[in-house]
């Protein structure tokens, strides 16, 4: 366990390297000279190349890209990482009064994704091949198959404009949480419902579900004992890949709902160019989605060992 | 498998069927787009803005007076060129980087496998949103910046369906036979891995319509007058309340699309690898 954590761990500190590298990378791959912006943002459009060169040389743009990455780097350490290019503040605190807002969209966003298809998924593998089944595969299919901003944009139109019970933008109360929560939760239900079904019919036909059943144990018994908890081992592996969905997801929906967390705030900073908000956001996101993902793999493995020995790590 | 076995799955399933159909309908529709309407797209007309279904227009007007349905049937030419040209340059690029690297093995899998380690540390959407971002929009960008951000998935999928045959006593003997590198991983690797290629191809094709449409939608990928599918959603959004319509139509015409893939993806994941995971799947 020991050495396979390890191997994960430095996995994960290249990984974390490596995004650095990408993000920073990507900044200096944009057109245009990011010393002008800088002093755009900074003193107008009507710029002299003083003021040009005065920025270059403050924000150290004619060092080597090794040298500004270095830079860039410790800065990060110490957890700043600039200021907005267009609003001048700070980066990190920017991001840290968004993260709040999509934390509790993705989270309350789960609980009706796993509240939805973790029931459905049993029903729909216990009943394989019948009426319920089919209605619920053919419903997942249909979710899953949805683009999230236009199934939030006929709920906006449901539940705003024609029946005028639901806000249909910002932030505030739990009204204005429950149209980008449930957009975001029934595109992950329907794909989550697909992979707990399949996992509980692979239960399903294991020996030990045969066997509960000679000793006369009633279905309600097996499939809640022997039957779920076993299917929920696969489906939480794929936590990992249900956060990056998440996340992915909430960059859609936030703007659509213009719901105020670290989705919008990228897709706004791109809109403006705001090059070291957008550098924040990626940074933030990636690091997130890579923490997680290793976590999942190291608690899956705590949890089965068999796991620990067919990975090529 | 067998061209013959798979074309009687194919004749005997009714959801292939009907999902191929669906497809075919609307794959008609977009490329045959003059021949159905007579509408030019980017006519405006301000004295017939946002005009209701009727004779005239079929289903009603934009907020500039331009014909809906000529619209999205020519923004459906836009999204599906981007959706296939994107799906296979990123099919291409990461088959034939993932059979290479699996096979050679050495440095240089180990490092591009990190690379794509790296790129699939992000959602696959936040990369495509920021280099798309970054480049600026335009159709040429946004084709790009999703085949960027594309192939790293197929080069692990291949990699991994390769290391496994490599391994196989056929590959041994035409390997000791001195056939050439090339001609077994051409000849005896290639085939072997293909059809689970294929299936995530297909459900690729659908991740790449909603993906494209989505940025385009945020205002990245196409941009106005042009018609596209998310770019028209993003216009229709102010006139939510008074015309759903321009929400409701292109919105349909995605979601119609990516059904019908879907289902055929899933079909044809049933018949050529009905052993794969659910979600590899779902979620490539």
């Amino acid at each position: 366990m020991i050495a396979y954590a390890l191997k994960r761990l430095v996995l994960l500190g290249f990984i974390l390297f490596g995004i650095t590298l990408l993000t920073f990378g990507l900044m200096h791959m944009a057109p245009g000279d990011p010393a002008f912006t800088i002093a755009e943002g900074r003193y107008g459009t009507d710029l002299t190349p003083e003021q040009v060169e005065q920025v270059r040389a403050e924000e150290g743009f004619d060092d080597g890209w090794w040298v500004q990455y270095q830079k860039w780097v410790s800065h990060l350490l110490e957890l700043d990482m600039g200021r907005s290019l267009v609003t001048y503040k700070s980066v990190t605190s920017e991001i840290a009064a968004r993260i709040p807002y999509t934390f509790v969209l993705a989270f309350t966003a789960s609980i009706i994704t796993f509240a939805t298809s973790i029931p459905l998924g049993i029903a729909s593998a216990v009943r394989k091949g019948r009426r319920q089944d089919v209605a619920v595969r053919v419903l997942s299919l249909v979710a899953a198959s949805m683009p999230n901003f236009w199934l939030g944009l006929l709920l906006i139109w449901v539940f705003a404009v024609v029946l005028g019970v639901l806000p249909s933008f910002g932030a505030g109360g739990v009204a204005h949480l429950i149209l980008p929560a449930f957009t975001l939760g029934i595109s992950m239900a329907a794909i989550n419902t697909r992979l707990v079904r399949s996992a509980m019919i692979e239960v399903l036909s294991q020996e030990y579900i045969a066997t509960a059943r000679m000793k006369g144990l009633d279905d309600w018994t097996i499939i809640s004992r022997h039957g779920l908890k076993n299917a929920l081992l696969p489906v939480l592996t794929f936590a990992g890949l249900q956060l990056g969905f998440l996340l992915g997801g909430a960059v859609v929906v936030e703007t659509v709902f213009s719901w105020p967390g670290i989705g919008k705030l990228l897709v706004d900073s791109i809109m403006v160019k705001d090059f070291s908000m957008i550098q924040g956001c990626v940074l933030v996101i990636g690091a997130t989605f890579a923490i997680v993902n290793i976590g999942v793999d190291l608690a899956y493995a705590a949890i089965d060992p068999r796991i620990r020995w067919d990975v090529d790590a | 498998m067998h061209d013959r076995k798979l074309k009687k799955r194919f004749l005997g399933s009714p959801t292939a069927l009907v999902a191929s159909g669906m497809l075919m309908v609307m794959a008609f529709m977009v490329m045959a787009a003059p021949l159905i309407t007579s509408y030019d797209p980017l006519d405006v007309d301000l004295k017939d803005r946002l005009s209701l279904p009727g004779p005239e227009h079929l289903l009603g007007t934009d907020e500039l007076g331009r014909d809906l349905f000529a619209r999205v049937l020519y923004g459906g030419q836009n999204t599906l060129l981007i959706a296939l040209t994107v799906a296979f340059m990123a099919f291409a690029i990461g088959t034939t980087m993932g059979l290479l690297s699996g096979y050679y093995g050495g440095v240089l899998d180990m490092t591009l496998m990190r690379f794509v380690d790296i790129m699939l540390a992000f959602p696959h959407i936040i990369l495509a949103l920021v280099i798309a971002g970054l480049m600026g929009p335009g159709l040429e960008n946004l084709i790009l910046a999703l085949t960027l951000t594309h192939w790293p998935a197929y080069v692990r999928m291949a990699r991994s369906g390769t290391l496994q045959v490599k391994e196989m006593t056929f590959v041994e003997a035409a390997r000791s036979m001195r056939f050439s590198n090339l001609w077994i991983i051409r000849r005896h690797v290639l085939p072997n891995v293909s059809d689970s290629l294929m299936v995530m191809l297909a459900m690729d094709l659908a991740n790449v319509i909603i993906i494209a449409s989505a940025l385009s939608f945020l205002g990245l990928g196409i941009q106005p007058p042009t018609p596209e599918w998310g770019s028209m959603l993003r216009a229709g959004v102010p006139y939510l309340t008074t015309s759903p319509l321009l929400t409701f139509v292109p919105g349909a015409f995605i979601f119609l699309t990516v059904v019908s893939i879907n289902l055929l993806g899933d079909w044809l994941r049933d018949v050529l690898d009905p052993h794969s995971h659910e979600i590899e799947a779902v979620v490539a």
